[in-house]
């Protein structure tokens, strides 16, 4: 394997944590197999002096090296991914590299352009993907459990994965790393924006069945973030969902979080937090409201 | 002159593909499947004027470039007709991997995230929603766009009469050894790791990491 690269996603000019948090298991990926780590960020323009933290921050997550590929077009996206303002950058740095592995975090964004970027490679593609060494070799598996599927063999062609929220933590890695800047030839634009909107998607407070006890702190949780109630039996889809300890609820969203419940039941979300499920709702409200 | 679309639809979950290429022009539902348990039917119910099944045992095995080949020479050879430029629609749920990969194989620009489409001037819009916004985008036909499906209202509709086209490879110009290959690329059942949620260690720390993911849009009763 030589070159591993993790593609960095911003949100107002810092990289998401999920992005950190793939740089982070690809930094022990690369490490064990003998990789060199490239983050690539595609930018409007180059950081200038005084702006270089961004770098920093990659090379002391575990960048070997940082490429930065300026776009006029990604100045025009709405700080996500879409492959008319991100996929020349791709493009370009996955013909300059040629990856064995790029990586990028779960986002909307990424589920847009990494299955081209994987297409435009012939590569094979996993999402939501679990990458780790076993015994000296990259295994990879999408899914999860005994329903997960697997790239068998010695993996003799490129693979482009995503990395979902939460499923690992950061590196650590050096305080330097190599800089390298590329610049993607300006173009007329596929799509225009023309217009926006709020999202109507409601956030969901998930109460399980006959929990009462719980219905003045999941209402103001529902305030703070937005959102309404819901019981655990309803199908939906919302932007976020957040379930006050119950189990085996219907609603899907972009992220799920449970508060408090059992084991089980957190074993349901993306991210939880354990402990009494109303005073976590009422805590985690005051937290939102305190703060915006 | 008029759009028209052509609706990848794989399964029964991706009709509201159909209704969606109904508003922009004449539909195309173009399935790569076996059989279509009669969703094809309701398809041409919901407004398709043409419903095309394409089939070759090579197709289980391959993964999903090798479904995007296919679709793509599909699309070559039902827009070699010298009729509008399509919209090309796929549905962007579960993986999400074949509309891109087809939208790189015919070289169209394409946007995903899509949650609708009409034809406004001319032009394509589509209303596309990332980071708790939905935006509008205009473009031009041909355009590959990728749908939530799970997110449009869900189909409700009676089948209605009417001839299903059944096609090979041959017809689209590919052969099974063409996509034997992509067989190795196709991810096979494995046990793999459980999975486990990120456990943070207060509702702080929580508030925090959901404002940087972008999910949180607070708001006051």
């Amino acid at each position: 394997m030589a070159n591993v690269l993790v593609v960095i996603e911003l949100s107002g000019g810092q990289p998401l944590p999920t992005s950190l948090e793939a740089l982070g298991q690809a930094r022990r990926v690369s490490t064990q197999l003998g990789a060199t780590l490239f983050a690539v960020v595609p930018l409007e323009r180059a950081p200038t002096y005084g702006e270089d933290d961004l770098i920093a921050t990659l090379a002391a997550r575990g960048a070997d090296k940082v490429v930065l590929v300026t776009d006029d077009a990604v100045g025009k996206s709405d700080d996500t991914l879409r492959w008319g303002t991100h996929g020349a950058a791709l493009g370009l740095v996955s013909d300059l590299l040629s990856p064995s592995l790029l990586l990028f975090a779960a986002t909307a964004g990424a589920r847009e352009v990494a299955p081209r970027a994987a297409a435009r490679m012939g590569a094979a593609y996993l999402c939501e993907a679990w990458l780790e060494v076993r015994e000296e070799r990259l295994a990879l598996w999408e899914g999860c459990g005994e329903t997960a599927e697997s790239l068998e063999g010695d993996l003799e062609f490129p693979v482009v994965a995503t990395v979902p929220a939460g499923r690992y933590t950061l590196a650590d890695g050096d305080e330097e790393a190599e800089v390298e800047m590329l610049a993607v030839p300006p173009r007329t634009p596929d799509f225009v924006e023309v217009g926006s909107e709020p999202d109507g998607r409601p956030a969901l407070v998930i109460v399980p069945e006959g929990a009462g006890a719980l219905g003045a702190a999941a209402e103001e949780l529902a305030g703070a973030i937005g959102g309404t109630l819901a019981p655990a039996s309803r199908p939906a889809v919302a932007r976020l969902v957040v379930s006050l300890g119950a189990a085996g609820f219907a609603a899907g969203g972009e992220s799920r979080v449970v508060l408090g419940g059992d084991a089980a039941a957190r074993a349901q979300g993306d991210y939880a937090v354990e402990g009494d499920p109303a005073e976590l709702a009422r805590t985690l409200a005051r937290a939102l409201v305190s703060s915006s | 002159m008029k759009p028209r679309a052509i609706a990848l639809v794989h399964r029964e979950d991706d009709l509201p593909l159909v209704r969606a290429g109904v508003a922009l022009g004449d539909t195309v539902v173009v399935s790569v499947a076996p059989d279509t348990s009669g969703w094809m039917e309701r398809a041409r119910a919901l407004g398709a004027v043409r419903s095309v099944r394409l089939w070759d045992d090579a197709l289980a095995a391959t993964d999903y470039l090798g479904i995007a080949y296919t679709l793509a020479a599909a699309v070559r050879v039902l827009g070699a007709d010298g009729q509008a430029p399509p919209v090309v629609l796929a549905g962007d749920a579960d993986r999400a991997s074949v509309g891109p990969a087809v939208a790189e194989r015919l070289g169209m620009p394409h946007l995903g995230n899509v949650v609708g489409a009409t034809v406004e001037d001319g032009k394509i819009v589509a209303q596309r929603r990332t980071r708790g916004v939905v935006r509008r985008f205009a473009g031009a036909a041909p355009c590959v766009l990728c749908l939530l499906t799970h997110e449009l209202e869900p189909v409700h509709v009676n089948a209605a009469a009417g001839e299903e086209e059944t096609w090979t490879l041959s017809r689209i110009g590919l052969t099974a050894a063409e996509l034997s290959y992509r067989r190795r690329f196709k991810p096979v059942p494995s046990p793999g790791p459980p999975h486990a949620p990120r456990v943070f260690d207060n509702v702080a720390a929580l508030a925090e990491r959901l404002r940087a993911d972008g999910l949180i849009m607070t708001g006051k009763k």
